[in-house]
């Protein structure tokens, strides 16, 4: 009977002694080569008037080909306006935009990690349209601190697209670090999280173009920070970005107002006063019906497309990873533990 | 005779001030730089609304749009019942506009955007 329980023991103090490692481990099991998330924020086919969503973009932080390609559009039409570095440009975008994050290369100190906005039907100005803008960019994801980095060693700040569950964001974390802000002009104030929840939406389904989801949910919020746009005036905007997690896996689901991240941010946007007017009609009907008490419509990016495996909640509610492991683990033991004492009985 | 040379310098000189009249009011009418305005106002109830606007000078030359005249450029953004989260005046030349971004007490949140030249507002 002694040797069973030994190694039952032995067993346990093992495995528990593995599982808060595992948890402690800020890499989440679905981030690995070739994973990809993306997002969507929808336009109607026939928008109105002032269905319009706008893009802010810093000149000093976009590609040199996008830069002339955007400057080339707006001189076009023979229009006296030159686009400069010292003033943010806005884009007009009336049609869909899309989000995508894709992690290329994963080493055991960093991942390398392609972030991609794609924006549809863009005025930078009146009159000329680009039927298609892409903005695009690799980040060197370091895996000890879960930072961005640029190539010189310039700290842009955590991943937003996913945080780890055991160890969720705090408030007065970084969103950007004053270093990266630094290097590109961006003044103004320090740009840290305000608000960590868990209360958001409590009692609600939340849909997404993906797939429905359960409470609870993360909510992440950065608010009021005021950053300036026109060096040239000293004008600026006050900045807002709230973020939506699924808690199990950590993963970002959806996003209400997103003006500054990471990933966005490095892209070039510096605010964008932008929802998905698709979501946003539906969940207006909803209002409408007075069905809002027991679901919800995201309506700012919202899941897409991914080949993360999402909680499943068509049987009630599954267990987490770490957690079903767990579970397959202790019935091995325990069926090992059963077959030991009967086979002692039986002797 | 005389009064044929006399018939002929008036027509002429009838011609050219007509042509320097027409011309000078081709150029008074080449660029002017009338007023726009536009506003975006949502109104739930007489407690509940939200409104942006702007209002201000464009440059227009033989009838196209060339710039806003930014210094004369003043916008609205106001709400009353509402949340607001941020607003913004943003004077571009290439297009100027003021939004208002907020969010109502049931949790929906909405833009109000008001631009010229009003493309889109």
């Amino acid at each position: 009977m002694k040797k069973p329980f030994t190694f039952f023991i032995i067993f346990l103090i093992v495995f528990t002694g593995f599982s808060p490692l595992s948890q402690a481990s800020a890499i989440p099991y679905w981030f690995k080569e070739g994973t990809y998330i993306k997002y969507a924020m929808k336009m109607p086919k026939n928008p109105e008037k002032n269905e319009v969503n706008i893009f802010m973009i810093w000149p000093r932080l976009l590609p040199k080909d996008t830069y002339n390609r955007i400057k080339k559009a707006s001189e076009e039409d023979g229009s006296p306006l030159e686009i400069d570095n010292r003033t943010m440009i806005s884009l007009f975008v009336r049609g869909n935009s899309y989000l995508t994050f894709e992690i290329l290369n994963v080493t055991n100190e960093t991942a390398l990690v392609r972030v991609t906005l794609e924006m549809n039907n863009v005025s930078a100005g009146p009159g000329e349209i680009l039927s298609r803008l892409v903005l695009s960019k690799v980040l060197h994801l370091n895996l000890s601190d879960m930072v961005y980095y640029e190539e010189d060693g310039t700290p842009i700040g955590p991943p937003t697209c996913f945080i780890n569950p055991a160890s969720p964001p705090k408030k007065g974390d970084y969103l950007l670090t004053p270093a990266f802000m630094k290097k590109y002009d961006l003044k103004g104030d320090d740009i840290v999280l305000t608000n960590v929840s868990f209360t958001w939406m409590e009692d609600k389904i939340l849909h997404t173009h993906y797939k429905d989801f359960i409470p609870p949910y993360l909510f992440v919020e950065s608010e009021g920070a005021y950053v300036i746009d026109d060096l040239t005036r000293g004008e600026g905007h006050t900045i807002i970005t709230e973020l939506i997690y699924e808690p199990d896996t950590g993963v970002l689901i959806a996003t209400i107002f997103t003006d500054m991240t990471s990933e966005l941010t490095s892209l070039g946007v510096i605010g964008a006063i932008a929802l998905d007017r698709v979501n946003s009609r539906k969940l207006e009907r909803l209002l409408e019906e007075g069905k809002d008490d027991r679901e919800w419509w995201a309506q700012g990016f919202s899941l897409y497309d991914t080949n993360v495996k999402l909680p499943d909640y068509g049987s009630g509610r599954s267990p987490s990873t770490p957690a079903r492991y767990f579970f397959a683990l202790s019935l091995v033991v325990l069926a090992m533990t059963a077959l030991w004492t009967e086979r002692r009985w039986k002797r | 005779m005389k009064r044929r040379i006399l018939l002929g310098v008036l027509l002429i000189g009838g011609l050219l001030i007509g042509l320097v009249n027409a011309a000078g009011s081709v150029f008074t009418q080449s660029c002017w730089t009338p007023w726009d305005h536009n506003s975006d106002v949502r109104e739930w109830s007489q407690d509940e609304w939200v409104w942006a606007g702007i209002h201000g000078q464009v440059l227009v030359c033989n009838g196209k749009f060339q710039k806003v005249l930014t210094d004369t450029v003043w916008g609205t953004t106001e709400g009353k019942g509402v949340d607001i989260l941020s607003r913004g005046i943003v004077r571009d030349p290439r297009r100027s506009y003021a939004y208002v971004r907020y969010e109502r007490y049931n949790g929906e949140v909405g833009t109000a955007f008001a631009d010229i030249p009003n493309y889109f507002g």
